[in-house]
């Protein structure tokens, strides 16, 4: 493999030395631009008290290119699919070279702090969320508990 | 160039098969769109014109491993067909036959192995020979 | 897509969120009459191809006969045939033909002329018309509201020149040990910053910009949202680089405003056509009839739908026909190659011109490409290829009915796309009559005008063929058991051989046979484009009629 850009392993560097508290991002040792990343759940969200396990890939292109990234524990929130795919702005069209790895999971934890039923990507969940607010935060909650919960985490990893 | 990891990978492929920018005489999709791991996958070939497949269309089950794209993955027929590569009991692709199975490489995809089995259809030995009733399976 | 603000929002870019979708407001209206930037000769082109072109298709009596205006009068067609007449119908059927550099110099006068109202750098102006999709209006009311906000907005640097302590100087500058935050590496290195300060190493510079040439926005800082002028760009790349993010941003204004511009749907043909009112064209669509224009190329287009040429067919049969081949392609194999087997001695055969009668090469068999059956019978005006014969229907009276169908399907399709092949290959074959023309010239003395007649006759047969291509989507969607559709039936056939004989004619290699054999050329000619005014009057007839009804 083609040696790791120095811009990456700053970043890595930092993301271990000074971590974004409520975030972790580790990458793996066979691929050092492939990042096991998690992120609780924001407090006063449905998503509170929740461990959402993340995967983040670095590619070719980074910085000029976006990071992807995925959700790998199963969320109930009308931006995210699924298959956990994310639609947020800065993963897209408003990425920009002086965005980092930590900002943007900082984006993507803010998003679980405020759902934007009205630019979905999971169309039904988003259908639920304008509908029946109550019920579609209750259904975040009960997915939460779940799927998402610390002691879960623990048990699988 | 970097090692694209196995989801983000499928996730491509995906895109591409969602977005349909691939060729036209084959298919791919996800079997169960809530699966997050991306296990099992259906595809559909389009017989070759000018042999015995014309006109129909095969149905496949494809199953990418823990290990995809580092390791092949499974391919099965669903549509019975008469290949020398397919297991004429199970349907299954034989990779140890299948020159896409034997010689996999990371920068194969499951269009790769759409196409290339679609090619191996129409090879001289194979388009003509006999095939089952339409619509049956494995 | 969902914009949140992060703690750690420094660094988040705002986006340009402008929703374009309210009517298009024409930059130019009050001006192309002033400035015709085309120039004479090409305005006077224009209106003789689009005089030419009414012709074509639309003078619903040209076929009739030749009543005159008054007898028109009578006629219920007559409101609406006058507002579609291009020759009395006045200004609002005038279309232009443009390039994306004809758009960008008008934008460019415009900021030009705009530049005393806003008092700022013409620079800056070009970057606030980007941003507002060179929508001046708009922008000139924005503006207006709210001047000091839209500068911040649009990226434009405000702050005071002479205010030096907070300042960076713009521009590129020399650095030994410079840390570039983008790439982290520490190197001797050229580097380029705003106003704003934020200075990146020159490579990241340009692998940023290079990477946004061709989305059409505006470039701003990595960091923040001060804008890139088009000569910073030129600067940090080393090259007029700026032209291509014009060219792409002037692409989204037409992508935005698609209902008065549209591309020329020929491959590789940059033309756009800006039709400047189109509250008439609802008009063509209650008569059937289609806005064809023509570009600087002769590329014949509709302006309703943005295909190509497709009379007989109206938008609503040609979209029906093109989604469902599209459809269709999905579920089978359509791949209808170009080479074919002798129907006698099996040898491969490879179309290489237009002309659906065929001679094998090897066995001199001769057939027709089309239903591969012997060429004799086909010169012959009873003779009809282009019909569907339903055979299996007496043999199987239970044969499923979509098997039926999808058969119907394939022939009609099949047909189609060999007259979309043989539409292919004559054009490339009138790509070799210029030079049959000028060898004319050289060795027999012909002078240019009198050897146009090839390329007329080759305009014909392209026409032709074209539109003897749609009648079979037109054909597809008739009800068989009626009259008309019969009789259209046959003069598709009837088009179909005077094609095919005007196709043979310009096959002809040698000069001299061909000078020779001129009147036949121009009788031919001149019959098939009878026959074709005749097929898509007959066309016109069967939609009008709802015996062509495109369903699905």
């Amino acid at each position: 493999m083609a040696s790791l850009p120095k811009r990456i392993i700053k970043e890595t560097e930092r993301l271990v030395s000074d971590p974004v508290p409520g975030i972790t991002a580790e990458p793996h040792e066979d691929n050092l631009r492939y990042f096991q990343v998690t992120i609780e759940g924001p407090q006063q969200s449905p998503y509170e008290n929740g461990v959402f396990n993340l995967e983040l890939f670095l590619p070719d292109d980074y910085p000029m290119e976006a990071p992807k990234v995925r959700f790998l524990t199963k969320i109930y929130h009308p931006n995210i699919d699924k298959l956990g795919r994310i639609c947020l702005d800065v993963l897209k069209t408003n990425w920009s070279p002086a965005l980092q790895i930590r900002t943007v999971l900082l984006s993507v934890q803010a998003l679980l702090a405020s759902p934007n039923p009205n630019d979905p990507l999971a169309n039904d969940v988003a259908e639920d969320w304008i509908k029946d607010e109550e019920g579609a935060i209750k259904t975040a909650r009960e997915w939460t508990e779940a799927y998402a919960s610390k002691k879960d985490q623990k048990s699988t990893n | 160039m970097s090692k694209v990891p196995r989801n983000f990978r499928l996730l491509e492929e995906l895109e591409k098969g969602e977005k349909g920018l691939g060729p036209e005489s084959c298919s791919y999709g996800l079997a169960d769109s809530d699966d997050i791991t991306m296990t099992n996958w259906n595809g559909t070939i389009l017989g070759p014109p000018h042999s015995n497949h014309e006109n129909r269309i095969y149905s496949v089950s494809i199953e990418c491993g823990p290990n995809y794209p580092d390791e092949p993955p499974k391919i099965k027929f669903v549509s019975k067909v008469n290949v020398p590569c397919v297991d004429s009991t199970t349907g299954e692709v034989k990779s140890s036959v299948f020159h896409t199975l034997r010689d996999w490489k990371r920068a194969y995809t499951m269009e790769t192995l759409l196409l290339d089995l679609r090619k191996e259809m129409a090879t001289p030995a194979n388009k003509k020979l006999p095939q089952p009733k339409e619509g049956a399976t494995f | 897509m969902t914009s949140v603000q992060s703690e750690d929002n420094s660094s988040l870019i705002y986006g340009d969120d402008f929703d374009d979708d309210d009517e298009s407001i024409d930059l130019y209206e009050s001006q192309t009459t002033a400035t015709c930037s085309m120039g004479d000769t090409a305005c006077h082109k224009l209106n003789s191809l689009v005089s030419q072109e009414s012709e074509f298709d639309f003078d619903e009596d040209q076929f009739s006969g030749n009543e005159s205006d008054d007898e028109l009068l009578v006629d219920p067609m007559t409101l609406s045939k006058k507002a579609l007449d291009d020759d009395k119908g006045g200004s609002s059927l005038k279309y232009e033909c443009l390039t994306t550099q004809d758009i960008l110099d008008r934008m460019l006068k415009r900021v030009h002329h705009l530049q005393p109202v806003f008092s700022i750098p013409s620079e800056d102006i070009l970057v606030l018309m980007q941003r507002y999709d060179w929508n001046e209006e708009r922008l000139l009311e924005e503006w207006t509201e709210k001047m000091d906000e839209l500068l911040v907005e649009a990226g434009i640097n405000t702050s005071n020149p002479g205010d030096k302590l907070n300042i960076t100087m713009r521009g590129i500058k020399h650095r030994s040990d410079f840390n570039c935050f983008i790439c982290c590496e520490v190197r001797s290195t050229e580097t380029f910053s705003l106003e704003c300060g934020h200075e990146y190493c020159i490579e990241c510079y340009r692998r940023y910009i290079s990477d946004r040439l061709n989305e059409g926005n505006v470039i701003t800082c990595m960091d923040c949202a001060l804008a890139l002028k088009n000569e910073d760009i030129d600067a940090i790349m080393g090259t007029p680089s700026s032209a291509r993010l014009m060219d792409s941003s002037i692409k989204s204004f037409i992508q935005k405003h698609n209902r008065n511009y549209k591309w020329c749907p020929y491959a590789d043909c940059k033309c756009i056509i800006h039709l400047n009112d189109t509250s008439y064209l609802q008009e063509y669509t209650r008569l059937h009839c289609s806005r064809f224009v023509t570009c600087k190329f002769s590329h014949i287009f509709c302006f309703g739908c943005g295909y190509g040429m497709h009379a007989p067919a109206d938008c609503n049969v040609t979209m029906a026909w093109v989604k469902k081949a599209r459809k269709e392609s999905e579920n089978l194999n359509w791949v209808l190659s170009h080479t074919k087997e002798c129907p006698k001695c099996s040898v491969n055969i490879e179309k290489n011109g237009g002309c659906n009668h065929m001679v094998c090469s090897s066995c001199k068999y001769e057939f027709c490409w089309i239903c591969s059956g012997e060429w004799g019978p086909h010169g012959r005006s009873f003779f009809q290829c282009t019909m569907y014969k339903n055979d299996d229907e007496k043999q199987k009276a239970s044969v499923e009915n979509s098997k039926k169908a999808l058969k119907r399907y394939t022939f009609y399709y099949r047909v189609f796309n060999e007259h979309e092949v043989s539409a292919k290959l004559d054009w490339k074959l009138g790509q070799t009559v210029g030079q049959k023309v000028k060898a004319m010239q050289e060795k027999m003395g012909v002078s240019w005008i009198e050897g146009q007649f090839l390329a007329e006759s080759l305009q014909i047969l392209n026409e032709g063929r074209t539109v003897l291509k749609w009648s079979f989507a037109v054909a597809f969607y008739s009800d068989a058991s009626h009259n008309l559709t019969k009789i259209f039936v046959d003069n598709q056939m009837l088009l179909s051989n005077a094609v095919e004989q005007l196709s043979e004619l310009l096959q002809i290699k040698n000069p001299e046979t061909t000078m020779k054999r001129k009147s036949e050329f121009y009788n031919k000619a001149g019959y098939v484009r009878n026959r074709t005014r005749a097929l898509i009057e007959c066309g016109r007839d069967l939609l009008r009629k709802c015996i062509c009804k495109p369903v699905d």
